[in-house]
């Protein structure tokens, strides 16, 4: 039994790690309640119909057009407007302006990020120790983002060639980046552990291989390999490898 | 066959060659459909009989299954549905449901069949390019369906394909508009037209404004891959170069509108049928054509909803997620009318209706479960995975491909003279609604674990990994679907030769194709009808009056 549990488990979502992804998993099982009620009450009326169709008689004249027609049909679309669209909508409208799009403060101690999305890889920038991108101390890794838990996370995202998505179940979110447009994308993981990045953008024949990883560390852990990784990336940079040429100016051209 | 009656400009023979020409097509896309589920299932695995079309290996490569994905979305929404729903059954029906003798421009007609079967060859020649065919997906986002992704005559004469296709769609809508509009027998007023007209009006006033809007995109596309243009190839590549956003904008201006061009003939034929074969006037006639009129006109500023994740304005998302949801409320109306109909109806259970009452069912569960997408917070979660794909299968797939079967199995007498197979319309029924509803349920479920769509091998993604028992069901579940198919094909092939003679309405249905014979002659009606009721009126007895006063 436990292990069926636990087979069943593994087939749901995967668990949500991030601080605002509950809105979007509490507005599904909102939206999921409703849906199975109208669809239950949906087969039911039409067995009903297929029952009542078996009684004799002709069948019975239409008041289609009638007052209480009207009042039927109006009022039943309206009332599943309000509940589902109703709710969802200011759920919705609350849910992009106080978590998904929020501008979170400096004193949140965020991580900017620059990400860069070529055909098949993802390469993320940090700015490193002097907190300016474009210069020899940034860390660029590619095929992995390190970011600390509980501390917000701003990417800016750009492709350098096709458009890519960059999309983390467990943080239950995704964004577009578009050759020619800089996107923006707040993350804010709250639990250590290994995640993928996937690319949910179809980019070409190895779009299923775009893959990356996402390390959450510790916040104190990240900030002493941001340190470590900034001053290797400074010895390094006297050989001034091509990573250093593609840095844009954070903050000032997103879309948000 | 003579050369006249190929190159006839009857509207009946041009609707059906249409039908063949979308059955054709709905088989080609189908096929590919099991080759994708089969890839989907077991990537990198030799395919059992099909295996010829991948070279010696067997094995659809990931270049192939690109190709396959793409040109099964191609095949299906331009080259099997539009034909069926719009070519066949708009051509065929439109003059004889309003008691025209034929459309309005029947030269313009038979043209914008040409331009189709033109447009399916420059398919299949695309599809077979040995440079490889497009596969940039159906949507054809650049700048990879530019040089820069996707190089080679391929993906050039898909973008022509389309163009083509579009001429063709538009040249229809001018026709049908015209037809509607101004040859309506005596006595046939707008709100005396079956619904089933109605649906194809409606769609066509839709193909005509938003057609060529694609059409454009194409052009630019076109012109982008073959004289050295860059309106979509953006300036991060190119200096000077232009916006792939722009391409998206265009692309779903016209995309979402097509949802509905695509399912408004299915919702007037599905209207139509339940009232007929219930025995009941269709419940508010008059707030149903409100209903299709008003999604006509929201279905024009709803697109926006395709572009949650990319760099558009999340202002603009806000409002594009407002009137997606004000949809919903013509979308509950029209089925509360249908509810309506069949409640208190005498159900015949002929095929047409089940297959009917299996639109409401698809329809039910693939709208419903467009109020997750339209939300911007879930929809950040749930874009480009499985959940879109089975949300798009419910409404735009199934609902539209289940329509056409009821209008197939209604029409079949009065097309080719000849009666179809009530036990085995009955099989296919169940071998199609079961399997279809398990499925795209399987879809969603994959979605809402969060699979991306259009992944070769999922396996590439650990957290993915646990998915892949459900994802076998759903390849054998469309197994068993495509199997059911072949029951329809031979239903309707045999049917033609061995069928037993159709009599001119053996049902006593009241509309006036059913006032001719089956099928009906060249002129359409011996006399001009004159239309004296609406289509669904009762007389009392559990049957019809007829729509027009004709000379038996």
């Amino acid at each position: 039994m436990a292990t069926i549990l636990r087979h069943l488990g593994a087939w749901g979502r995967p668990p949500d790690v991030s601080a605002q992804g509950w809105r979007g998993d509490e507005l599904f099982g909102w939206i999921t309640i409703v849906v199975t009620l109208v669809l239950a009450l949906v087969l039911v009326q039409l067995a009903l119909v297929v029952v009542r169709s078996r009684r004799p008689g002709a069948p019975s004249a239409t008041g289609g057009d009638s007052r209480t027609a009207q009042l039927v049909a109006l009022s039943g679309a309206l009332l599943l407007f309000l509940l589902v669209d109703g709710v969802a909508f200011l759920r919705g409208w609350d849910d992009l302006s106080a978590g998904l799009l929020r501008r979170p403060a400096a004193s949140e101690r965020i991580v900017d990020v620059e990400v860069l999305a070529q055909q098949w890889a993802w390469t993320f920038r940090l700015a490193g120790d002097d907190g300016t991108f474009g210069t020899d101390d940034d860390v660029v890794v590619t095929h992995a983002l390190h970011l600390p838990a509980g501390r917000p996370a701003q990417l800016e995202l750009r492709s350098k060639d096709v458009m890519h998505s960059l999309y983390v179940p467990q943080l239950r979110i995704k964004r577009d980046a578009q050759p020619g447009a800089t996107t923006e994308l707040l993350l804010e993981p709250t639990r250590e552990g290994q995640y993928e990045i996937a690319c949910t953008q179809h980019c070409g024949l190895n779009h299923y291989k775009m893959r990356a990883t996402l390390d959450v560390m510790d916040s104190a852990a990240f900030d002493r390999w941001a340190h470590q990784e900034s001053m290797l990336a400074k010895q390094r940079a006297s050989a001034r490898t091509s990573d250093g040429m593609w840095a844009w100016p954070f903050g000032k051209e997103a879309r948000r | 066959m003579k050369l006249r009656s190929v190159f006839s400009l009857d509207h009946k023979v041009i609707g059906l060659s249409y039908l063949w020409l979308g059955l054709v097509g709905l088989l080609a896309g189908g096929v590919m459909a099991m080759l994708i589920r089969f890839s989907v299932a077991n990537p990198g695995q030799p395919v059992p009989l099909l295996g010829f079309l991948f070279g010696p290996s067997h094995v659809i490569s990931p270049a192939a299954y690109t190709q396959l994905f793409t040109l099964h979305g191609t095949v299906m929404i331009f080259f099997a549905i539009t034909p069926i729903a719009i070519g066949a059954f708009g051509n065929y029906l439109i003059p004889l449901l309003v008691g025209a003798r034929d459309m309005a421009f029947p030269r313009l007609n038979a043209a914008s069949f040409w331009v189709q079967a033109a447009a399916s060859v420059v398919l299949v020649v695309a599809a077979f390019d040995p440079s490889g065919s497009a596969a940039a997906g159906w949507t054809g986002y650049p700048p990879l369906s530019t040089n820069v992704g996707t190089p080679g005559l391929g993906l050039t004469l898909w973008a022509l394909a389309l163009i083509l296709a579009g001429i063709s769609s538009t040249l229809g809508a001018i026709n049908f508009i015209a037809t509607t509009l101004t040859l309506r027998a005596p006595g046939m007023t707008l709100m005396r037209m079956p619904l089933t007209a109605w649906g194809l009006f409606l769609t066509s006033i839709l193909n005509a404004l938003f057609v060529p809007v694609i059409s454009a995109a194409m052009m630019l596309l076109l012109s982008d891959r073959v004289l050295g243009t860059r309106f979509f190839v953006a300036q991060a590549l190119v200096p000077g170069g232009g916006d792939p956003l722009v391409y998206l904008h265009l692309f779903w201006i016209f995309g979402h509108p097509e949802v509905y061009i695509l399912i408004l003939p299915t919702w007037g034929v599905v209207s139509d049928l339940l009232a007929w074969y219930s025995g009941r006037p269709a419940w508010g006639y008059r707030r149903t054509v409100a209903a299709l009129c008003a999604v006509t006109l929201l279905s024009g500023v709803v697109y926006g909803h395709h572009m949650y994740t990319t760099s558009m304005s999340p202002l603009l998302g806000r409002g594009f997620m407002v009137l997606t949801m004000v949809i919903s409320v013509p979308a509950t109306v029209l089925f509360l009318d249908w509810m309506g109909t069949l409640w208190g109806g005498k159900l015949r259970f002929e095929p047409a209706l089940l297959f009917s009452l299996g639109v409401m069912v698809v329809f039910a569960a693939g709208g419903l479960t467009g109020l997750y997408l339209a939300d911007v917070p879930i929809d950040l979660y749930l874009h480009d995975t499985y959940f879109v794909v089975g949300h798009f299968h419910l409404t735009m797939a199934a609902a539209v491909v289940l329509g056409m079967f009821a209008a197939v199995y209604h029409w079949y007498d009065k097309m080719f003279g000849r009666v179809m197979s009530r036990t085995l319309g009955i099989v296919h029924f169940w071998l199609t609604l079961v399997p279809l509803v398990v499925v795209f349920t399987i879809m969603l479920w994959m979605g809402h674990v969060g699979l991306p769509r259009r992944l070769y091998d999922a396996s590439t993604y650990e957290v993915f990994r646990p998915l892949a028992h459900v994802n076998r069901i759903g390849t054998w579940t469309a197994y068993l679907l495509g199997l059911g198919q072949l029951v329809f094909v031979w239903n309707f092939v045999v049917s033609l030769f061995r069928g037993a003679r159709a009599e001119a309405n053996a049902f006593g249905f009241p509309s006036l194709e059913w006032s001719t014979s089956s099928p009906p002659p060249v002129e359409n009606f011996v006399d001009e009808p004159v239309v004296v009721r609406g289509p669904h009126e009762q007389d009392g007895h559990g049957g019809f009056l007829p729509q027009g006063k004709v000379r038996p």
